[in-house]
């Protein structure tokens, strides 16, 4: 086993957890890494700001299921990393964040570039800390592989002192990493799953609803099994959106807020509510109190914590998805009760938008919806997300195509997300749906996406407005529209000529269909400013009549 | 509602700061704290009173089991476990009473560990209602200052917060 400079043990140890690129911003504390980048075989993806490197190792570990990585200086470089560190811990999503630190002498003065990333990001990781030795490199990088993509996946960042990576150490990539604190549940508690399968037996009128925990742990035939053999229907939280196909037989919709009222009437009407992979935040629940009274409640969750932190739970069950649906299908084939006339006759239901009303969103989404594409398809925050989540039903969007940040809402992530997943899957096209306003907090990226060539079809619904600001002050402040609209001051296509890419503009809406088109033909990243007349306001949904 | 609950942690760095952090962005109401190490190397115990009810003592337990450092959480009440706490008191002190607080003092099971300048510091390492009733009675001497450690306990019986064998 060699002596080498902890740089080398860091670029080293990446290699060895499968690492093929990184998404990074250089400074000073962090060029002892990338004087020696160029001797491994890792890709390094230079960004225009490191919030966009956090949102693309985001968008790359959710098109992948694989951990993204991401890396910045000390400082502002850490700072600027928050808000998608953030972004990937409220959708539990997989990524480790590298940070260079000032030498270990200097830390706790206020030295340049000095900040205490570690105590900043503690409420926003599944874990973090400062790595202040070279010896401790491997050791960390291990822990934070293993806890970012196991359990319930989360972010990890690892601060690394400047000196610690020009210090020398054995590299021993074998030394073992025993976590005494983390043992997360995978099986599920067999009388647990008895109990949930003799009360789905019985119920009369059962109901599926799926989480992004369907989509994380890879248990979309299970699901889908599971709805067959009780013939129950199946809804989605918004970002259980992939977790089975648009074109499945029992798919009714999105629950929630927004979700539609096929949903939310059928939930009213269950008796039993089956909850896989689901955390219930507030945009889903609707109402904590009413969601309680509406039915019996089984929840399937990784994290114990998550079991009635918000919504009292009948029957709670620890554990992975794909193991625990496929432990409790056993249970139900065995037993042999759900009998053939309790079951409901298929009931697929989605909401398809059908007015005419010229450049609106939802038509947009339609339109996109029956091109039938298998695209991965991402969104940035607002109303656009909510409509996109609404209509966007291709039979062709796989487990894991819908991209969006839900828990945190991060307007900017989406076309970073778009960059990362299109990194992580480069045979698949990648479709934005996004917003003027959005779009504009990261289009530096713009610049990134020419220079590597990483192609992404922009679709910029355009309304010069914050939507979804104004819908809430429409609704809720007697429609005093304030600092929600912006003057029709940027030209989206000449921006992104500005940077070496193309795109076009679009006022017809019957012109949107061929845009899309030759998007999606085109080899670099294609900007369509799609001009939008309407400010129809997203329904809301209740559990009143 | 008073809940007491113990949590042996990986004695790290920040580790404190963690879990104090955990309770007040989850907005659990920690009402006294107290932490130091075990005779386990590398461990370290807190005992932690927060005020809420049953629900919400499980949410606590299951946010901090979260936490990589920490390792193993107990739950406390006066059935399962001791309850003890320990305070110092300083008040006035003169010749003239020192009768009375002496006798005072040994009464609640407390001692008088130092005397120096016309004060008197009395440690008192009791169940929370003893020093309560302490207080009370030597407020009328003047209090010039004094500190509660909260909470400590432990489980009675073979029963441990540590990993059974």
């Amino acid at each position: 086993m060699a002596k080498m400079k902890g740089a080398d043990i860091l670029l080293k140890g990446l290699l060895d957890q499968g690492v093929g690129v990184l998404f990074g911003y250089p400074g000073g504390a962090t060029l002892p890494i990338y004087d020696r980048m160029d001797d491994y075989p890792i890709r390094h993806i230079l960004v225009r700001h490191e919030q966009a490197a956090a949102h693309m190792a985001d968008g790359y570990a959710r098109a992948s299921g694989e951990v993204g990585v991401c890396l910045a200086t000390s400082g502002p470089g850490a700072t600027n990393l928050v808000t998608g560190i953030a972004t990937a811990y409220l959708d539990s999503s997989p990524i480790v964040a590298i940070t260079g630190q000032v030498e270990r002498r200097f830390i706790g003065t206020d030295a340049f570039q000095e900040v205490d990333i570690v105590g900043i990001t503690i409420p926003i990781t599944k874990h973090n800390q400062h790595i202040m030795t070279a010896a401790e490199i491997i050791p960390a990088l291990k822990t934070a592989f293993l806890l970012a993509k196991s359990g319930r996946p989360g972010p990890v960042l690892l601060d690394i002192p400047r000196d610690v990576m020009l210090e020398e150490a054995e590299y021993d990539p074998d030394v073992e990493v025993t976590l005494e604190g983390y043992n997360p549940i995978i099986a599920g508690h067999g009388g647990q799953i008895k109990k949930a399968a003799s009360l789905l037996a019985s119920a009369k009128n059962p109901v599926i609803v799926a989480g992004g925990g369907v989509v994380r742990s890879g248990a979309t035939s299970e699901l889908m099994e599971l709805a067959e053999i009780l013939g129950a229907p199946v809804m989605t939280t918004l970002m259980g959106k992939s977790a089975v196909p648009q074109s499945f037989k029992y798919h009714i919709g999105m629950i929630g807020m927004h979700g539609t009222k096929r949903a939310v009437d059928t939930l009213k009407s269950a008796d039993v509510i089956f909850a896989v992979g689901a955390r219930f935040g507030d945009r889903a629940v609707l109402s904590y109190e009413k969601f309680t009274d509406l039915a019996k409640f089984i929840q399937i969750d990784i994290d114990p914590a998550e079991i009635e932190k918000t919504v009292k739970v009948d029957i709670p069950i620890v554990g992975d998805a794909k193991n625990v649906l496929t432990e409790l299908i056993k249970r139900l084939r065995e037993d042999g009760s759900v009998t053939e006339r309790k079951k409901k006759k298929p009931t697929r239901n989605l909401e398809t938008y059908d007015i005419d009303n010229g450049m609106s969103i939802p038509a947009i989404v339609e339109i996109l919806s029956e091109m039938k594409g298998d695209f991965i398809v991402t969104t940035d925050v607002g109303r656009h997300q909510i409509w996109a989540a609404k209509y966007y039903n291709s039979p062709g969007l796989d487990r894991g195509g819908f991209i969006t940040s839900g828990g945190l809402g991060t307007m900017g992530f989406g076309f970073p997300a778009s960059m990362g997943a299109k990194t992580a899957r480069p045979e698949k096209k990648v479709v934005l749906i996004t917003g003027d306003g959005s779009f504009m907090m990261n289009i530096q990226e713009l610049a990134t996406s020419s220079h590597y060539n990483i192609p992404v079809v922009v679709i910029i619904m355009n309304d010069h407005h914050l939507g979804m600001i104004r819908q809430l002050q429409d609704t809720f402040y007697d429609g005093k529209y304030m600092e929600c609209e912006f003057p029709p001051n940027v030209e989206f296509v000449d921006v992104a000529r500005g940077m070496g890419l193309d795109g076009v503009k679009v006022t017809d809406i019957n012109d949107v269909k061929g845009a899309v088109e030759k998007g999606l033909e085109s080899k670099s990243t294609f900007v369509i400013d799609c001009i939008i007349e309407s400010q129809e306001n997203i329904p809301y949904q209740s559990y009143d009549d | 509602m008073q809940k007491i609950i113990s949590i042996l942690v990986e004695d790290k760095p920040g580790v404190l700061m963690r879990i104090a952090g955990l309770f007040f962005r989850r907005g659990f109401n920690i009402e006294a704290l107290s932490v130091g190490s075990t005779e386990i190397p590398g461990k370290s115990r807190f005992t932690i009173t927060v005020d809420g009810d049953e629900a919400v003592l499980e949410q606590v337990r299951k946010q901090v089991l979260k936490l990589l450092n920490v390792h193993r959480t107990a739950e406390h009440d006066h059935k399962n476990s001791q309850l003890r706490e320990y305070a110092l008191i300083k008040i006035n002190f003169s010749k003239k009473i020192k009768t009375e607080v002496l006798h005072l003092v040994e009464f609640f099971g407390g001692r008088v560990i130092d005397i120096y300048d016309d004060a008197a510091i009395i440690e008192i390492a009791e169940e929370e209602s003893r020093i309560d009733m302490l207080f009370e009675r030597l407020e009328p001497y003047g209090i010039i200052e004094s500190l509660r450690t909260g909470k400590v306990s432990m489980f009675r019986g073979k029963r441990s917060i540590n990993p059974q064998r």
